[in-house]
C-alpha cells in the first residue's frame, strides 16, 4: 500500500516540478488566453486556476501552468516572464511566474506515511493557556494578512490611477505635437527659427 | 436467458436465469445482470445511493428477481460504515476504510430495493481470517475501496470477528473473497461445518423437525432452495401461507432422509418451520416480497422470534426496512436500515476525550464513489454559506490534503465535513493553512466552531487549531483589476490595444507601456517584501510562542 502512495506522491512531486505559477493575472485571462501566450515559447499540457476564496475580489488571479518538462518550466520563468514584462490580456501590469510548489495543488496526494495526532488539551493543562494564546496570535496574523492585502490592494488601485493619469497626459502631448505637425505650425516656426525641415 | 429491457432507458440485460418463483412462475430470479454497462453477479458489494443521503450505502447483492409486472428487485445484505454504528464501537479501533457485515437479526439487516437503486460497483474484500476466506493479496488489499472483516449483529447490536455461518440466509461463503473458479452452484456441497456448529445450531434451535428439514436440504442445489424460498414469499403474499408452507414441506420430505449427524447445517427453512405457524409465515413472507402492509405486526413477531432464537448461526431472513410506496414510485433505495447512530453524536460531543489520538483514515470516503456527480465546490460553499454550513478552519499545516483535514474534524470534532484546503498562491501565508469545511446542518457548523474557541484542539508542532464561522469571497460576478489601461490614442504606434488585447507579449524598452510595465515590477517587488517580512515576522512570534508549550 506505502509503495503506491508513495509512487503517486513522486508523480506528483514530477508534475510539481513541470508546473509554474503565474500571477497577477487578469480576471479575463481564460485558460486558452493562458495556453495562447504561452504557447509560444513552450507546450503548455494543462492550466489551472487556483480559485480565490479568501481574498477579496479585486485581487488578481493566479494558475498554475504545467509544461512539458522541468526545464522547460525554468525556463520560461527565466528566460521569459523574469526577463521582459510579459503581459497577457491587457498593458501594462505584467504578470509574475515562480515556480509551483506542493501545496498550491488542489488535488495533492496526502504524504505517504505521515501521521497526525491531535489531542484536546484539558482546561487544567499547564499548555492550554499557551495555546489559547496561540489561536489568538493565529488570529492575529490572519488579521495582518488581510489588512495587508487590503493595503496591497489600495496601492494598486493607486498605481493604476496615477498610470491613466501618466497615459492621459502623454496622449495629450502626443496629440498636441501632431496637431503641431497637422496645422503646419510646427513648419512655420521652423523657417522662422531658420531650422531645416528634416530635423522635426 | 437473455431479455432486453425496454422500459428504461439506462441499458440493461439481464444474465444467467436461476429459477422462477410464484403461483405462476412469473417471477424470475437471475444470477446476473448488467446495468448501465456495468456487469453485476450476485453477491457483488454494490453502492445504492439514496437521494437524501450524502454518501451512497454499500452493500451485497444477495437476491436478483423480476416480478411478473416487469419490475426488478434486489436484495441487499447491508454493510456498515462505522459512522453508522458508531455508538455500538465503543472503544474498537476502526480500521480505514473498513465496513461491517451486516448479521444477526432485525432492523437493518437486508432489504429489497428495485435494482435501479444500484450506483455502481464498490469493490470490498474480505481481510478476515477465518478460514473459509481466501486471503486477499495485498496489492487486492491496496486496490479496495473498503475492507471488512468483522460484522454488526443488529439484533444484539455487537461487533464480532467472527462471520456467521449464515447470514441473511446466504452461505458465509459467498459474503467472503471470491475464489477464482468457484461456482455458484458448487459452493452449497462443500462446506465444511465442524460438529460443534451443528450441534450448538441444534441446541439454539432446539426443535427437532426443523433438524430433518434441514438435512433433508442438504442435497439441494441453491436453485432449488431459492425457488422454495420464493414460492413462500409470492404465495404468503396472497395469503395462502399455511397451505403453502405445508406444501413445502411436502417437497421436503419427498428427499431422502438423512440424520441430523451427517453435515447438515442451518438453513434459512427452518425459520419457516410450520411450527411457527402462520403469523410468522406471514411476517417473512410479506417482508421479503416488500408489501409491508401490517409492518408493524412482522416487527413485532420478529421481535419475539429473536427472542426464541438467540443463536448468532440462526438468522432470519428479514428485510425488515420497508419499503414505502413512495420511495418505490421514485425508484429510489429506501433505506432507514439502522436507526442512525451518527446522530447520537452530535450530543455526546460534549464528552470530551483529552487522550492524544492518531488521525486515521476516516470510516467513510464519500468522494470516492464516482458514480453520482457532485456539484462544484463553488457551488456546494455558496449553498453551505447562505446555510450557515460553512467554517474556515486555521492553523492547519499548509501540507495537509482536505481529505487529511476531513480526517481530522472527524476525529476531533466527531463530525462529518466536506473539506477544501485553500490552495496556496504567493501571498498565503507559509506558516498556517485555512480550510473551508462544510459541514452537515447550521447546527453541527456552530457546535464545531464552539468546540474550537472553548477548546484547545491540538495538532502536531504546537498548532491550536482556530475555527469560525466562514465567509468566503465569491467568484462569479465581475471583479477589479487595476493595472490594465486602454491606450486609445488613434494615430500613434501606441495604438496597440486590440494587439495587445487578444495576445501577450514581451514589451519593448522604448515604450511607455515598458515604463508603465517597470513601474508594476516596482509595485510586485516592493510588496513581495512586504510580503515577505510580514511572515517572517510572524513565523518568529509564532516560532517563540510554541517555546512556551510544556510537554514539547
Amino acid at each position: 500500500m506505502a509503495s503506491i502512495a508513495e509512487k503517486e506522491y513522486d508523480a506528483f512531486q514530477e508534475r510539481v516540478r513541470r508546473t509554474i505559477y503565474i500571477d497577477n493575472l487578469s480576471p479575463q485571462v481564460n485558460e486558452s488566453v493562458l495556453k495562447k501566450g504561452l504557447g509560444q515559447y513552450v507546450t503548455v499540457k494543462d492550466v489551472r486556476f487556483i480559485p480565490n476564496y479568501s481574498e477579496p475580489k479585486n485581487t488578481a488571479r493566479c494558475a498554475l501552468v504545467e509544461v512539458e518538462t522541468s526545464e522547460q518550466a525554468q525556463e520560461i520563468i527565466k528566460d521569459v516572464i523574469d526577463a521582459y514584462p510579459f503581459m497577457i490580456l491587457g498593458i501594462p501590469r505584467p504578470v509574475r511566474a515562480r515556480p509551483a510548489e506542493e501545496e498550491m495543488f488542489d488535488d495533492r496526494p496526502a504524504k505517504p506515511g505521515r501521521r497526525i495526532e491531535l489531542q484536546w488539551l484539558h482546561p487544567n493543562d499547564p499548555d492550554f493557556q499557551v495555546a489559547w494564546k496561540l489561536k489568538r496570535l493565529v488570529k492575529k496574523h490572519a488579521a495582518e494578512a488581510s489588512f495587508m492585502m487590503k493595503q496591497q490592494l489600495e496601492a494598486e488601485e493607486k498605481l493604476a490611477k496615477q498610470q491613466e493619469e501618466m497615459l492621459k497626459v502623454n496622449k495629450e502631448k502626443l496629440m498636441l505635437i501632431d496637431g503641431v505637425m497637422d496645422d503646419k505650425s510646427a513648419f512655420r516656426l521652423a523657417s522662422y527659427y531658420n531650422v531645416n525641415d528634416a530635423e522635426i | 436467458m437473455v431479455e432486453a429491457d425496454q422500459s428504461d432507458n439506462v441499458e440493461f440485460k439481464w444474465g444467467k436465469k436461476r429459477g422462477v418463483g410464484g403461483t405462476k412462475k412469473d417471477v424470475r430470479f437471475y444470477e446476473s445482470f448488467s446495468y448501465d454497462g456495468v456487469e453485476y453477479t450476485l453477491y457483488d458489494s454494490v453502492y445504492l445511493y439514496e437521494e437524501s443521503e450524502p454518501e451512497p450505502y454499500i452493500g451485497k447483492l444477495i437476491k436478483i428477481w423480476e416480478n411478473p409486472d416487469k419490475s426488478k428487485r434486489v436484495k441487499i445484505l447491508w454493510f456498515f460504515r462505522s459512522c453508522e454504528i458508531q455508538n455500538y464501537l465503543g472503544s474498537e479501533d476502526v480500521h480505514e476504510n473498513e465496513l461491517f457485515l451486516a448479521s444477526g437479526e432485525g432492523l437493518g439487516l437486508a432489504n429489497v430495493n428495485p435494482l435501479e437503486a444500484i450506483a455502481g460497483k464498490c469493490n470490498v474484500i474480505c481481510t478476515s481470517k477465518d478460514e473459509r476466506n481466501s486471503p486477499p493479496s495485498d496489492e487486492e488489499v491496496a486496490m479496495a475501496e473498503f475492507v471488512f472483516f468483522r460484522t454488526f449483529d443488529v439484533g444484539q447490536q455487537k461487533i464480532s470477528d467472527k462471520i456467521d455461518e449464515k447470514i441473511a440466509g446466504i452461505e458465509a461463503k459467498f459474503m467472503l473473497n471470491k475464489v477464482g473458479g468457484l461456482k455458484l452452484d458448487g459452493i452449497m456441497k462443500n462446506n465444511a461445518i465442524t460438529k460443534k456448529d451443528i450441534e450448538e445450531d441444534n441446541k439454539n434451535i432446539g426443535a427437532s423437525d426443523k433438524c430433518v428439514v434441514h438435512s433433508r436440504l442438504n442435497d439441494i442445489s441453491p436453485s432449488e432452495q431459492i425457488t422454495l424460498r420464493i414460492k413462500d414469499g409470492v404465495d404468503g403474499d396472497k395469503g395462502k401461507f399455511s397451505v403453502k408452507l405445508d406444501k413445502k414441506v411436502e417437497i421436503k420430505l419427498k428427499r431422502p432422509l438423512q440424520g441430523p449427524e451427517d453435515g447438515e447445517r442451518p438453513s434459512k427453512m427452518a425459520k419457516l418451520d410450520v411450527s411457527k405457524g402462520k403469523e410468522e409465515g406471514n411476517s417473512y413472507a410479506t417482508i421479503s416480497m416488500n408489501k409491508c402492509e401490517n409492518e408493524e405486526n412482522a416487527m413485532e413477531m420478529l421481535g419475539k422470534q429473536k427472542d426464541k432464537l438467540k443463536s448468532p448461526n440462526d438468522i432470519t431472513e428479514t428485510s425488515l426496512k420497508p419499503f414505502t410506496r413512495k420511495s418505490l414510485e421514485k425508484a429510489k433505495l429506501s433505506n432507514a436500515k439502522f436507526p442512525n447512530p451518527s446522530k447520537d453524536v452530535h450530543d455526546e460531543v460534549d464528552n470530551v476525550d483529552y487522550e492524544k489520538k492518531e488521525v486515521t483514515r476516516r470510516p467513510n470516503v464519500e468522494n470516492k464513489s464516482k458514480w453520482f456527480t457532485q456539484l462544484p465546490w463553488e457551488e456546494r460553499m455558496e449553498d453551505a454559506h447562505k446555510k450557515g454550513m460553512l467554517v474556515l478552519l486555521r492553523n492547519l499545516d499548509p501540507s495537509y490534503t482536505s481529505t487529511e483535514v476531513e480526517d481530522i474534524v472527524w476525529h476531533g470534532l466527531k463530525l462529518y465535513c466536506t473539506a477544501k484546503m485553500i490552495q496556496r498562491t504567493a501571498i498565503t501565508s507559509p506558516h498556517r493553512g485555512e480550510a473551508l469545511l462544510i459541514f452537515k446542518s447550521k447546527e453541527a457548523a456552530e457546535k464545531a466552531v464552539k468546540k474550537l474557541n472553548e477548546g484547545c484542539l491540538m495538532l502536531p508542532n504546537g498548532r491550536s487549531l482556530v475555527g469560525c464561522i466562514g465567509d468566503p469571497y465569491f467568484l462569479g460576478d465581475q471583479r477589479i483589476f487595476h493595472g490594465h489601461l486602454v491606450f486609445s490614442c488613434a494615430r500613434h504606434p501606441l495604438n496597440r490595444e486590440k494587439e495587445a488585447v487578444s495576445t501577450s507579449h514581451c514589451s519593448q524598452s522604448n515604450t511607455i507601456e515598458y515604463e508603465m510595465a517597470m513601474d508594476w515590477c516596482l509595485h510586485q517587488k516592493k510588496w513581495d517584501r512586504a510580503w515577505q517580512s510580514l511572515y517572517k515576522q510572524q513565523g518568529e512570534e509564532l516560532r517563540k510562542h510554541r517555546g512556551n508549550f510544556k510537554s514539547k
